[in-house]
């Protein structure tokens, strides 16, 4: 019998036990150190073997499968499947914590042309992948209905089966725009920071446009139903984060991303707190999920809402394989299964690289749609995008379930190589993953229920995991 | 229910078996390898080949176009071997078999039917990217041939995909090789029904079984071999789902779907019902369980045999149309049910008098 290499964390007054593959249990320091010291009696052997700690010898199916575990939970699709494309950089908002940067709605050259049009059709038909996602952000997308109604033509005209969606802020639903919306394999995603005053202060600014936004909205829901619509909020009044669940769940919204406003683009002058706010969004964070988790508990199935933040790190430590969300992976290879593509045609790893480019701090373009992609620049990327080799990150219990986001740190400290643990992503990250095993390792019956709905939308009370403490209290 | 093998009439110029495709031509043009079904009246019909004139029961309506059918002319049988229709069609391979499961649907006798070299004329007239299923009793019990007619399908029908089912007592290190490269083209059903071994290996009545299994597993996920893990429900281990879930998530992860399978009331299963048929329309609550495990680790799981009414409502997207359509019926309650063209339905030889105590229209 051999060990797998294993790393420990406190959790409460406990040690998690965790190894590469993702596997985990709770222990105490006792056994911690008869790990350490290799003093395992009969039946903490048996447990570790159940667990999938241990294998009988090399080559054995336990040490294959573990392989598989291991390959699984690192590997990258090498086909481009997901799509961000800016056709325009112009729009017609002036939100305070914008992002991207913006262009003035009738500004000049900041649009795709026929020739970036047809460089992209090429790129997808290299990538020859079987489904393709192509996400139209802006800039307001909607001011160039004319090239979504192309890509999605072209797309059913070549039978790629793609799916669409729009990232609008809805405040231009004329009748171009409701005929591509009419197609099944075309979605809405818009932003709704809470409720109408608040969503009125923070982005639309005067009653006018904010009733256009609610009412089109409105038509949108009604007309298609709740699966057409993702929304987003923006968080700068931490305050109010509860009264937006609640008007989310109002709307009859199934998901909502609780994130704070990012140190981005323009909100860095306008909300410069936001740079280092980690500490101070994690309480607020964490204390909204408790209270969301409670409502959920109380509501029936219809009135239920998911968390995406805490969905998506829960997912990344029990589906093997969960690896499509590029914030939180590792590796965290660019340009591998998805590109973002800029107005002027350039190709940018993420949206956070493309604002860090837009604003001068760094050139983070990758090559663009008629040279193609930089492999040399990406490559340099790619080797400090592998939490896996990082002296930071490899003895750190998390780390299999965790991610790197070089563009991140960089945005924020102008640089990639300070401690990992003094980075807000690291510390965000921590904190997360300490809540959530925190709620594991106390088994309240309304954390179990909501952890099940987050992994499976199966709302109930069994512990989705075997026996998961070995001669502890529990 | 629909007849495979019929009985013949003919006066064919030759004693081999061939294999034909039913087509739509004048006779004049037949090849070898090709036959026109024509009705003579309502209760006979009629198969024109190049070799003679055969003359078939009209049972269940003509053969269509594109059908396969494997002509035994010294025996005077037919065999339908590929209908386009049917969900799967499986070649019965042998009805031998080294185990004895307390619920086999079709226990062993010293019969195969080994007809390597016929299966492989009649693969040849098969569609592109058709699906083939292969079954026994043990088909492995066959293997070197087994595998030398594998090889030769994909050597020459690479599309070809079959679904074989074996107990997964026979793989040896040195099948890795061959494995390696017809895998992906094959998905073994195999069966597991505990994470006890002696469960294991009391329900399939051979000793060392279970252990063979997983020292088998070994060779398939070496080889990248596709797995579909069969766990027949019974009294004998539905309290062992959720632990074979744990099982399964933690030293399996590498199978393609765990098919959590109902009774099939035939042969062994149906002597020995009483004592084996788990009612899950009373209580679902372990197979839930299992089934949530598995879908935290984002494995796939999928209910077989399991009619939609004996299911809760959140674990009907678990449920598969399973049953081959030539044993499948609906009962006379499944009439103006809304949910009839998703479900299984039951089968051919469904007791209602012994079976589930729940069932009626899906709400």
């Amino acid at each position: 019998m051999s060990l797998f290499p294993f790393q420990f964390h406190n959790v409460l007054d406990k040690k998690l036990i965790t190894n590469d593959a993702g596997e985990f249990f709770l222990t105490s320091e006792k056994n911690l150190k008869n790990m350490i010291d290799r003093n395992i009696d009969q039946n903490f052997s048996d447990f570790l073997f159940d667990k999938g700690f241990q294998y009988k010898e090399e080559n054995d199916l336990y040490w294959n499968n573990f392989k598989f575990k291991l390959i699984k939970r690192k590997k990258i699709p090498d086909k481009i499947g997901y799509y961000m494309i800016i056709p325009t950089l112009r729009c017609n908002l002036n939100c305070t914590y914008c992002q991207v940067s913006r262009a003035d709605e009738n500004a000049k050259n900041y649009d795709w042309e026929e020739e970036h049009l047809n460089l992209f059709y090429k790129l997808i038909e290299n990538n020859n992948h079987k489904h393709v996602k192509i996400e139209f952000q802006g800039g307001e997308p909607t001011l160039r209905s004319d090239i979504i109604k192309k890509i999605l033509d072209w797309t059913s005209a070549n039978n790629i089966k793609a799916e669409l969606v729009i990232c609008t802020n809805l405040q231009n639903l004329d009748s171009n725009l409701l005929e591509i919306i009419d197609h099944d394999n075309v979605f809405i995603s818009t932003s709704i920071d809470g409720k109408k005053t608040l969503h009125e202060k923070q982005r639309t600014e005067d009653k006018g446009t904010t009733d256009v936004f609610f009412n089109n909205l409105d038509y949108v829901l009604n007309k298609y139903g709740i699966n057409k619509v993702s929304a987003l909020p923006t968080f700068t009044d931490f305050s109010k984060i509860e009264e937006t669940i609640d008007f989310y769940i109002e709307l009859g919204l199934k998901s909502i991303f609780l994130r704070p406003v990012n140190y981005q683009g323009f909100a860095r002058k306008k909300f410069p707190s936001s740079k280092n706010q980690v500490s101070e969004w994690s309480k607020a964070y964490f204390s909204s999920l408790e209270k969301l988790f409670i409502k959920n508990h109380k509501n029936k199935q219809d009135q239920r809402i998911l968390e995406f933040g805490f969905e998506n790190s829960l997912k990344r430590i029990f589906n093997i394989g969960y690896n499509g969300y590029v914030d939180l992976r590792s590796p965290n290879f660019y340009a591998k299964d998805n590109i973002i593509i800029d107005f002027d045609g350039k190709f940018y790893p993420s949206d956070e690289a493309r604002m860090l480019s837009r604003i001068k701090i760094i050139d983070f373009s990758i090559g663009n749609l008629k040279d193609g992609l930089d492999s040399k620049k990406i490559t340099d990327l790619n080797w400090n995008s592998i939490g896996e080799t990082n002296p930071d990150c490899i003895n750190c219990a998390y780390q299999p379930y965790c991610g790197v986001d070089m563009v991140d740190d960089i945005s924020r400290y102008n640089r990639i190589d300070i401690p990992k643990h003094l980075t807000a992503f690291c510390q965000s990250q921590m904190s997360k993953f300490n809540f959530i095993f925190e709620k594991i390792t106390s088994m309240d019956p309304v954390d179990i229920f909501n952890i099940n709905g987050h992994l499976s939308k199966n709302f109930n009370y069994q512990p989705p995991f075997g026996k998961i403490f070995y001669d502890t209290t529990h | 229910m629909i007849r495979l093998t019929r009985n013949i009439e003919h006066d064919l110029k030759t004693n081999q078996s061939f294999a034909v495709i039913v087509v739509d031509k004048n006779e004049s043009q037949l090849s070898d390898f090709e036959a026109v079904c024509t009705s003579n009246n309502n209760e006979t019909m009629q198969l024109t080949t190049k070799y003679g004139k055969i003359n078939i029961q009209n049972i269940d309506g003509l053969f269509s176009i594109g059908e396969v059918l494997l002509i035994f002319s010294e025996v005077s049988k037919c065999q339908r071997f590929y209908r386009p229709e049917a969900t799967i069609n499986t070649i019965l391979l042998t009805e031998e078999c080294d185990q004895l499961c307390i619920m086999c649907s079709q226990p062993p006798k010293n019969k195969r039917y080994d007809h390597f070299d016929l299966y492989f004329e009649a693969i040849k007239l098969l569609p592109l990217n058709a699906r083939l299923g292969i079954s026994g009793g043990e088909p492995t019990l066959l293997k070197k041939n087994l595998f030398k007619f594998l090889e030769k399908v994909y050597l020459h029908r690479n599309d070809i995909n079959f679904h074989i089912l074996s107990n997964c007592q026979h793989f040896e290190k040195d099948d890795i090789k061959l494995l390696s490269k017809i895998s992906h083209k094959i998905l073994w059903g195999i069966p597991l029904y505990s994470h006890i071994p002696d469960t294991h290996d009391s329900i399939v009545g051979k000793k060392g079984s279970y252990n063979n299994v997983l020292k088998n597993f070994n060779y398939l996920v070496q080889s990248g071999s596709r797995v579909e893990l069969r766990t027949v429900l019974m009294k004998q281990n539905y309290n062992d789902l959720p632990q074979l879930a744990d099982l399964i998530s933690t030293h399996l992860n590498w199978i393609e779907v765990w098919a959590i399978m109902q009774l099939e009331n035939y042969g062994y299963a149906k002597m020995n019902w009483d004592k084996i048929f788990y009612d899950n329309s009373i209580n679902f609550e372990k197979i839930g369980f299992a089934i949530n495990t598995l879908t935290a680790k984002r494995l796939n799981v999928s209910l077989y045999n399991f009619p939609l009414c004996t299911v809760p409502d959140f674990y009907r997207q678990f449920t598969t149309r399973s049953i081959s359509d030539w044993k499948q019926k609906y009962l006379d309650d499944c009439n103006g049910c809304i949910e009839k063209q998703y479900c299984s339905g039951f089968f051919e030889w469904y007791n209602i008098d012994k079976g589930f105590s729940k069932i009626g229209l899906a709400t």
